[in-house]
């Protein structure tokens, strides 16, 4: 029976055993939103956390004397170099998918590069801001958003150099491109972060 | 979708070998050794910088440099483990051959397989058994020496802030030991060969979980040496801002553990969702796969809300931001709501494995079908569902929002019928069975005694005028004992016995398991039905010292907790006596049905020479020539004429 010849673990197996390419592909695409629907609890309970403190706002603490409100500029403007890597990668993406390997590589490229730009704007942010943790529930609640999105653009920093390197060592191709799907699933979540962080600070 | 790229899996043994020398060299004892000195070096380091008059948050220095070491010792462990090996070689484009794959699973190296970032799923179930017993040993002292100290009343053995400590000590390392004792060991161990696979669908993750788990427990020991934490484990604020730097290390380690939970998590749903054998259907898959990948997907939604709450605690304490302190705009009962959102699913965590464990094993014993399976897993699901529901009846007496007391009354009481259902599915499949009285259905009975109790004192608990007299006292701890050790705790016991055999290939030791058995059964009642009647007559819990009138009680409790001391350390000889010499197993001794059992115990590196494709009910126990799989070159009648065989023994 097919199944019993095809059907088997990858990590440790002889060739033989090797799982169906798009049963792993499946399980690549299927674990990474499992770990966007975990990370989408961490950053819910994040904004439960400025909305609870902001409605309860304690002994009008909410927005302590000494705080201000953060550069909108600011904000959007990372929040934009963001989504713009995210576009980036997507044209990379694309390009992949249709075997155009300059396209991709470039589009990666500039999404990685885009992604260093945001890590630098967003640590200059950080020290440049008017406000403290100290300064109040909105100013300890803003800065943890901040420096939450902060790590994972690190860890997108990460994978995105590992694929661009990864696309131009050949590893990739137009029948072969399940990596740059999935850290894409990534990539567009932390876009939306970005924008869903921004449209929250309006709010103050 | 034509995509070929397996690189991170098996497809590099097509390639040539890179080297790998580093990895090779690389085990938990090089772990400790990066993971101490890189906490050394960054403790000093932070100390330097932080812990000294010209830095303006002094205050928050020894914080600052705690979290810090407790950070250093975590990535430092990873990194000298080798975990992060495969990730830069990914990065770097050079993956790993199928040598370095065949390394990785521990081919060849013995027992030394099991100290090293092993990916094979076996090693890795065996790891967390190991993991899991020792935490659950220290867990267990250090109640003894809670039930020894309450034993009189008085200053006694120690005050106060030492028993906060060792309440606080005791509650987390029971809670982490209970939420892995059975995913863990079992859900790794048997799991992928129950559904007839070869390995988790990411082996190298669920080395990852493991590993990241294994430094948790030092860090959660060095509280003790930091102050320990006077919060009990929940970690109230606006306490746990102002507790020692113990809450620290507490709070890393939570996030720690967070993270180990999401990683495996992922690993096993993912698994048990696409790697099912041929024939396979949702209808026909063992109830505990069905119950690990629930606990699975409620822990992934649930835990990450316990991560924020201990973020925002380690920045409350390190950075004087205002989460949690009220003159600074912060709310306590923000903190309340986020570890309850967590902490009622977390039950659920606990209980359903080992209460999917006692379904699987229950028909193997009573040799009938599982009587109402589609009520089972409708009931499991409904406790997945209805479990991040009901996190307010833990706040009935705080204060918060009294007017969703009634809705939260409500769905807390609700969550009592797939718990019902669950019980009627367990009753009705020992209802006319034929029952073989063996040591894994004796803990079944154990287990619907105890979690029966610990089930109707929670409908009592769930009612609002009764939660507010019974909230601050002892009924309480008896409750939740009732339901998390004498439920889940003997639910992952019968687990072990159940599945020792195939995990070791040897028999585990019958008699002194019965002796063990019926001393913990004895003992667990005796100490908390005392409990329960000091509760009702009024002792608070979390108390050091107590009324004189509570004394008989107190002493009859402390006195059931040396029993189960005694049946503890009988059955921990019986598992290492059986371990080393108990009989040799047969691949199949109670005769039973589901996959794990028609592979050799223990199981072979890849579980299965050629896979399985699965043609009935797992529990087809009394129907004339059925049989749950077939395989390839062995003909059908055979099959069956090998499982009448293990029936008859």
């Amino acid at each position: 029976m097919s199944t019993i010849e095809h059907h088997s673990d990858a990590g440790h197996s002889p060739e033989s055993h090797a799982l169906p390419p798009e049963l792993v592909a499946h399980q690549q695409r299927r674990s990474m939103i499992l770990f966007i629907i975990a990370d989408a609890v961490y950053f819910a309970c994040i904004l439960l956390t400025y909305f609870y403190l902001r409605a309860l706002n304690v002994d009008g603490m909410w927005f302590g004397p000494d705080a201000k409100v953060a550069d909108a500029w600011l904000i959007w403007l990372i929040a934009g170099v963001t989504v713009l890597s995210a576009i980036a990668y997507r044209s990379g993406e694309m390009g992949i998918r249709a075997n155009s390997r300059s396209r991709f590589q470039t589009g990666t490229l500039v999404a990685v590069l885009l992604v260093v730009a945001a890590i630098g704007l967003t640590i200059y942010q950080m020290m440049t801001w008017p406000i403290l943790m100290s300064d109040g529930s909105y100013a300890s609640t803003f800065i943890l958003m901040t420096g939450t999105q902060l790590v994972h653009l690190f860890i997108l920093l990460f994978i995105g150099i590992g694929i661009w390197n990864r696309g131009n060592k050949g590893k990739f191709d137009d029948g072969k491109y399940n990596h740059v799907t999935v850290v894409g699933y990534f990539w567009y979540w932390l876009a939306l972060v970005a924008i869903l962080g921004g449209l929250t600070s309006l709010l103050v | 979708m034509a995509d070929t790229e397996i690189v991170s899996h098996g497809t590099a043994h097509a390639e040539e070998s890179t080297g790998g020398g580093l990895m090779r060299r690389l085990n938990m004892w090089t772990g400790i050794v990066v993971g101490v000195i890189a906490a050394v070096v960054v403790y000093f380091i932070a100390a330097k910088l932080w812990v000294n008059p010209d830095n303006e948050n002094m205050a928050q220095g020894p914080d600052q440099a705690v979290i810090a070491a407790e950070v250093a010792w975590v990535i430092g462990f990873l990194v000298g483990v080798g975990a992060f090996v495969a990730p830069f070689r990914w990065l770097l484009g050079r993956d790993q051959t199928h040598d370095d794959e065949m390394f990785l699973a521990g081919k060849g190296q013995g027992v030394g397989r099991y100290l090293r970032f092993t990916t094979d799923h076996k090693v890795v179930g065996v790891q967390y058994l190991v993991l899991a017993m020792t935490t659950f040993g220290v867990g267990g002292i250090l109640a003894m020496t809670i039930r020894t100290k309450l034993a009189s009343p008085g200053e006694g053995l120690f005050g106060g802030q030492i028993y906060n400590g060792l309440v606080g000590m005791h509650g987390i390392i029971m809670i982490v030991s209970t939420i892995i004792m059975v995913v863990g060991p079992w859900g790794n161990f048997i799991m992928p060969i129950m559904i007839g696979a070869r390995d988790m669908a990411f082996p190298r993750l669920n080395a990852l979980s493991f590993w990241t788990l294994f430094p948790v427990v030092p860090i959660f020991l060095s509280v003790a040496f930091l102050g320990g934490i006077p919060t009990g484990w929940v970690a109230y604020a606006p306490l746990s801002d102002q507790a020692p730097p113990g809450m620290d290390a507490f709070a890393v380690g939570i996030i720690m553990f967070v993270i180990s939970s999401g990683i495996g998590a992922v690993n096993l749903i993912v698994t048990a969702t696409t790697m099912r054998a041929h024939g396979m259907t949702w209808n026909r898959t063992p109830i505990f796969v069905l119950g690990v990948t629930a606990t699975s997907v409620l822990g992934l939604i649930a835990l990450p809300c316990f991560e924020v709450g201990m973020i925002e605690t380690l920045l409350d304490r390190s950075q004087e931001a205002s989460f949690f302190v009220p003159e600074q705009g912060g709310s306590q009962w923000l903190y309340a709501n986020l570890f309850w959102i967590m902490g009622h699913p977390e039950v659920y965590v606990i209980l359903i494995p080992a209460t999917a464990a006692i379904l699987e094993m229950t028909p193997v014993f009573s040799r009938k079908p599982l009587f109402g399976a589609r009520l089972a897993a409708m009931g499991i699901i409904a406790l997945v569902a209805l479990s991040v529901l009901v996190w307010a009846h833990h706040m009935f007496v705080s204060g918060w929002a009294p007017t969703l007391a009634g809705p939260f009354m409500l769905t807390t009481e609700l969550i009592s019928i797939p718990t019902g259902m669950i019980f009627l599915v367990l009753i009705g499949t020992i209802w006319r069975g034929r029952i073989w009285t063996r040591l894994p259905m004796l803990f079944v009975y154990g287990f619907l005694w105890n979690f029966m109790i610990g089930g109707i004192t929670g409908i009592f608990l769930s009612d609002v005028p009764a939660d507010n007299e019974l909230h601050g006292a002892l009924f309480v701890t008896a409750h939740f004992h009732y339901t998390l050790l004498g439920g889940a705790m003997i639910g992952a016991m019968a687990a072990i016995v159940y599945w020792f055999s195939k995990m070791t290939g040897r028999m585990f030791d019958e008699r002194i398991g019965t002796w063990s058995f019926y001393t913990i059964m004895i003992g667990f009642n005796v100490t908390f039905m005392a409990m329960f009647f000091n509760g009702l007559s009024g002792m608070p819990r979390r108390v050091a010292d107590y009324d004189p009138q509570y004394l008989i009680g107190n002493m009859i409790s402390t006195a059931g907790a040396y029993v189960i001391a005694i049946g503890m350390l009988l059955f921990l000889y019986a598992t290492v006596s059986s371990w080393r010499n108990g009989p040799i197993a047969s691949a199949n001794p109670w005769g039973a049905k589901t996959l794990e059992w028609y592979v050799p115990s223990p199981p072979p590196l890849e579980n299965f020479e050629h896979l399985p494709v699965v043609t009935g009910d797992a529990y087809g126990y009394g129907e004339p020539n059925t049989i749950h799989t077939t395989h390839p070159g062995v003909p059908a009648v055979a099959q069956v004429a090998a499982l009448a065989e293990g029936d008859a023994s």
